[in-house]
């Protein structure tokens, strides 16, 4: 065994005997009881996106789902915007939900939701938690003296480091972080039944410096919702979603996934933004106005500041040809782009709804204070020129029984055209399919297009998706899709038009409320330049294949126990493959009522980045993350979560790389000397 | 063109010589030849053509959408004999200056409820009009077993490796071994998966689904890996007479529509 080997396994030995006695010691002294807020709600998250990037703030999810927790849905006084808040109910479940009603009455148990077309155990297990049938009274009517008194806040404090020192914070001569290596965010929620809610956001990463503002990052809002004609009404920060994301969607959408009815995008309109995600939201003010019985408005203007890198062009003009969306301004080069660039947003949406059919039409005016201009390389002269666009839309969704049709159209005026049309069909009581047909030209501009892609914005891409769900019984359910697409124009590092495909399929077992079997293989394949020396370059095929399989086990009311394997394989053209795994295991204690806590311990191995296995890891309260692991070491983390008060919480974790045969971890400014890459994060909670 | 033609014949042809038209039913269904019954089962794993009641002819034509003159066209047909069953089919594809034919004799014998084994013997022709002709025979077999909603099959090609016999043609019969299974989701939902590994080559897998919306349409769909294709397609069944449409598509090679005609008298 090699010293590091040694070196480390001391190190760690040391490091974690400690917390875990720590860890067990304290679930000795303490009762179980029945709670945890966070568990299901990390496993519906999980099961419904496959992928997500590692740094993206997914609370806008988390929260709401949290919250419904708290104040479940009245399943017979809804409306099917509230049911779309449930990212895992497919479209055609609602729309087969509000027949069942309108057909049957309201329900007298939620065991009735068993009757619904398409409703599968497995859907109604993930429900329950989230619906009632009691009225509990939200208020609905607002009085200034309740206004302390009934409302609730949720105030939620969090400070992250990363322990070891990056190179950007040494005293570099040229690029370096000018701030310091802390994290640090609060959030504060109030919320007054359904009909009143505000929300502050204050952020700052690591390497940012405290400016003159006390924050880097400040977001908020206040939102009215159902005054009579009134529906909603944000001021400050705003997030809107409508049809299928192609014209009009900012903030954050799920796209391929396990979930194969995912790729129906659920819309929600207006929302109030409460993400710290710096870069797509509005930012001004926004209604939703009942014009008649079924037809509805969404007026909306937004003006604010966008990051980008400015140039001068012949007559003296600042210009620009990208947008940075990362809202990060550590160096003196993003702390000059902070800001530079106004966009100025006003526009409507028109929506039509009645029963079992939805039609909208959308339109938007962006205007940029400086005009952006091509870019030198090819692949990408289509892409926005000038400081003006106007972006046009229709969209739809129709059910018919047992099939929900869905599509979309949208127009970038002066440039590109882009659509898509999809069904939903439940086929059998077991059987549920999707297929979807897409088709974006390589000029379709939209700064707020978050349609269903593969490649990482919607354009330039015809794709064809098909899916099957199949839940044969209560113990077994398989998913399955595959997806061809073919870009007609250029991309980055490939130098022609590209195709390439994408198949997926996971089976799960659960013989046993407390045992789940997970099998999940997933093959790609892409084309990219050779990595040869060539005069002209040509593609290579590039395959990247995953295969995993999961056991998780609760053993008793408070421990339960997952285990995963899984192996990456990478090709490239004729170079031979290379394979990567990770293992690791998970112990979650749970169920406690003053102390919860899990700790994950992985081993991986990969020959390169290019192999490289991103897994789910559990975090603190409303942060949902995707740890990615390349190259060969260890992962261990250690989260504890403690009720200090009735109302006050702690969550603290712990996480750690150790990294085999490595110098430095990290590449640049984030360069770390040594083989340790570590973060602590602690977060507190207030509920007043 | 001929020359181009002759190449894109023979390189496809390795890349698909073990592919046998299945029939616009099978092949919409993902090209799944392994474990539904259907009477062009006689192409594939030829003990799923035990579920016919009545003599059954079926005829269908290809066009290779990559160019105008490469077609196939194939019949077949069975013959049900009390819990015997005989069959045969041909098939024919290619274009003038290059044609691969094969005619296929089976006997499929149900055992029981559950177990239905057959075997085949194929006749394999490989004309080049300026270079000749040569010809292979080959033997299949196969098997199916059914239990409660579940329909699984297997079968193996050419088990004996014959070749064609012709001093200048060393192309192999490929040998290949299918599994795959069929799962009723319902009376009118049936979706089914296979394996097949042809020895010294890739190992495909497939799936499809029929998916019979009213009595008399089905909508179908399907996709296989390697080489990936995917496949669409839709039957209209009159009483006697089913009328079938589907196509593959393969993201370098275009569409491949066929279409069909079969009778049960």
């Amino acid at each position: 065994m090699s010293t590091w080997v040694m070196n480390l396994k001391s190190d760690w030995v040391m490091r974690f005997s400690f917390l875990i006695i720590a860890f067990v010691l304290s679930g000795f002294i303490t009762k179980a009881q029945g709670n945890t807020e966070e568990a299901n709600i990390s496993d519906i998250l999980e099961s419904v996106a496959e992928n997500l990037p590692d740094d993206y703030d997914m609370n806008e999810l988390t929260v709401v789902l949290t919250r419904l927790k708290n104040h479940p849905i009245n399943l017979n006084q809804t409306n099917p915007e509230e049911l779309k808040a449930l990212v895992f109910l497919s479209p055609l479940q609602i729309s087969n939900f509000f027949a069942y009603i309108t057909e049957n009455g309201k329900l007298t148990d939620v065991l009735e939701l068993q009757s619904i077309n398409s409703f599968d155990i497995k859907t109604i297990q993930n429900l329950l938690p989230f619906v009632t049938l009691n009225s509990f009274g939200e208020y609905e009517q607002f009085r200034f003296r309740d206004f302390f008194k009934l409302g609730e806040s949720d105030l939620v404090m969090r400070f992250a480091q990363t322990l070891q020192k990056q190179r950007g914070f040494e005293d570099l001569p040229g690029n370096r972080y000018l701030g310091s290596p802390e994290r640090i965010q609060t959030r504060y929620r109030y919320h007054f039944g359904s009909i009143i809610s505000a929300s502050l956001t204050l952020d700052k990463d690591a390497g940012e410096k405290f400016k003159a503002k006390p924050f880097d990052f400040l977001s908020g809002n206040i939102s009215a919702f159902k005054l009579g004609s009134l529906k909603k009404l944000v001021v400050g920060d705003y997030a809107l979603q409508f049809g299928q994301g192609l014209t009009l969607w900012s903030g954050f959408s799920f796209g391929k996934g396990p979930d194969v009815t995912s790729i129906a995008k659920k819309d929600l309109g207006l929302r109030p933004y409460s993400s710290a995600n710096e870069y797509s939201f509005f930012r001004g003010i926004s209604a939703t106005i009942t014009l008649a019985q079924h037809v509805e408005i969404t007026p909306f203007l937004s003006y604010r500041k966008l990051d980008a890198s400015q140039s001068t062009d012949a007559d003296g003009n600042d210009v620009q040809a990208t947008i940075n969306q990362t809202g990060l301004h550590r160096t003196a080069t993003e702390i000059e782009n902070d800001n530079a660039l106004g966009q100025r947003i006003y526009g409507a949406v028109l929506q039509y709804a009645k029963n079992d059919l939805t039609f909208g039409a959308i339109g938007y005016r962006t205007t940029f204070s400086n005009s952006f201009i091509t870019q030198a390389a090819t692949y990408d002269q289509f892409s926005f020129t000038g400081n003006e666009l106007t972006n046009l839309g229709v969209y739809y969704n129709y059910t018919f029984k047992n099939v929900y049709l869905f599509g979309e159209a949208g127009k970038s005026l002066n440039s590109g055209f882009a659509y898509t049309n999809g069904v939903l069909l439940s086929i059998s009581p077991t059987v549920s399919a999707s297929l979807s047909y897409r088709n974006y030209s390589k000029d379709y501009h939209s700064f707020f297009n978050q349609g269903i892609a593969e490649a990482s914005e919607a354009l330039n891409e015809i794709g064809l998706y098909t899916g099957l769900n199949i839940a044969p019984n209560k113990h077994w359910s398989f998913s399955l899709y595959t997806d061809y697409f073919r870009f007609p124009w250029l991309k980055y590092r490939i130098d022609a038009p590209s195709n390439g495909y994408e198949i997926f399929v996971q089976a799960v077992y659960s013989p046993a409320k407390t045992l789940k079997l997970l099998w999940r293989f997933k093959t790609e394949t892409k084309q990219q330049n050779t990595d040869l020396e060539v005069p002209v370059n040509f593609l290579d095929n590039v395959k990247k294949e995953g295969y995993r399989f999961e056991v998780s086990w609760q053993i008793s009311k408070n421990w339960a126990f997952q285990n995963r394997f899984e192996v990456s394989q990478y090709k490239k053209g004729d170079v031979s493959r290379e394979l990567g795994y990770l293992i690791y295991q998970d112990i979650n204690y749970l169920a406690l009522s003053k102390l919860s806590g899990n700790i994950r311990l992985a081993y991986f191995n990969t020959p390169s980045y290019n192999s490289r296995i991103y897994a789910y890891e559990d975090d603190v309260l409303y942060n949902f993350a995707f740890g990615m692991y390349s190259g060969k070491g260890y992962r261990s983390y250690l989260n504890l979560r403690y009720r200090l008060a009735k109302k006050l919480d702690v969550w603290t974790r712990y996480a750690i790389f150790i990294y085999g045969n490595t110098e430095t971890v990290g590449t640049y400014l984030d360069e770390i000397q040594g083989n340790k890459k570590s973060e602590i994060k602690i977060q507190l909670r207030y509920r007043f | 063109m001929k020359i181009w033609n002759a190449l894109l014949v023979s390189l496809l042809h390795f890349s698909s010589s073990a592919q046998n038209t299945l029939g616009p039913h099978l092949t919409a269904m993902g090209g799944n030849g392994t474990s539904v019954k259907d009477v062009w089962a006689i192409q594939g794993n030829a003990s799923a053509i035990t579920d016919i009641e009545k003599p059954s002819v079926s005829v269908t034509y290809i066009k290779h959408l990559f160019s105008n003159e490469i077609s196939t066209q194939a019949v077949v047909f069975v013959i049900p004999l009390g819990k015997n069953f005989v069959g045969a089919g041909y098939q024919q594809y290619g274009f003038s200056e290059y044609t691969q034919s094969k005619a296929t004799f089976a006997y499929g014998k149900k055992f029981g409820q559950h177990l239905s084994i057959a075997i085949k013997g194929n006749y394999h022709q490989l004309k080049i009009p300026d270079y000749g002709s040569t010809s292979a025979f080959s033997v299949d077999v196969g098997a199916l077993y059914e239990v409660g909603r579940f329909t699984f099959g297997a079968c193996i090609n050419n088990p004996s490796g014959q070749k064609f016999i012709h001093s200048q043609v060393s192309s192999a019969i490929t040998t290949s071994i299918s599994v795959g299974a069929t799962y009723f989701a319902s009376d009118k939902v049936l979706i089914a998966g296979y394996f097949t590994k042809y020895i010294h080559q890739v190992t495909d897998a497939g799936l499809g689904l029929d998916y019979k919306i009213i009595k008399i349409l089905s909508l179908r769909g399907g996709f296989s890996v390697r080489p990936a294709k995917q496949y669409a397609g839709f039957g209209l069944n009159f009483n006697k007479l089913n009328i079938e449409i589907a196509t593959a598509h393969d993201v370098n090679l275009g569409y491949e529509p066929q279409i069909g005609l079969g009778y049960a008298f």
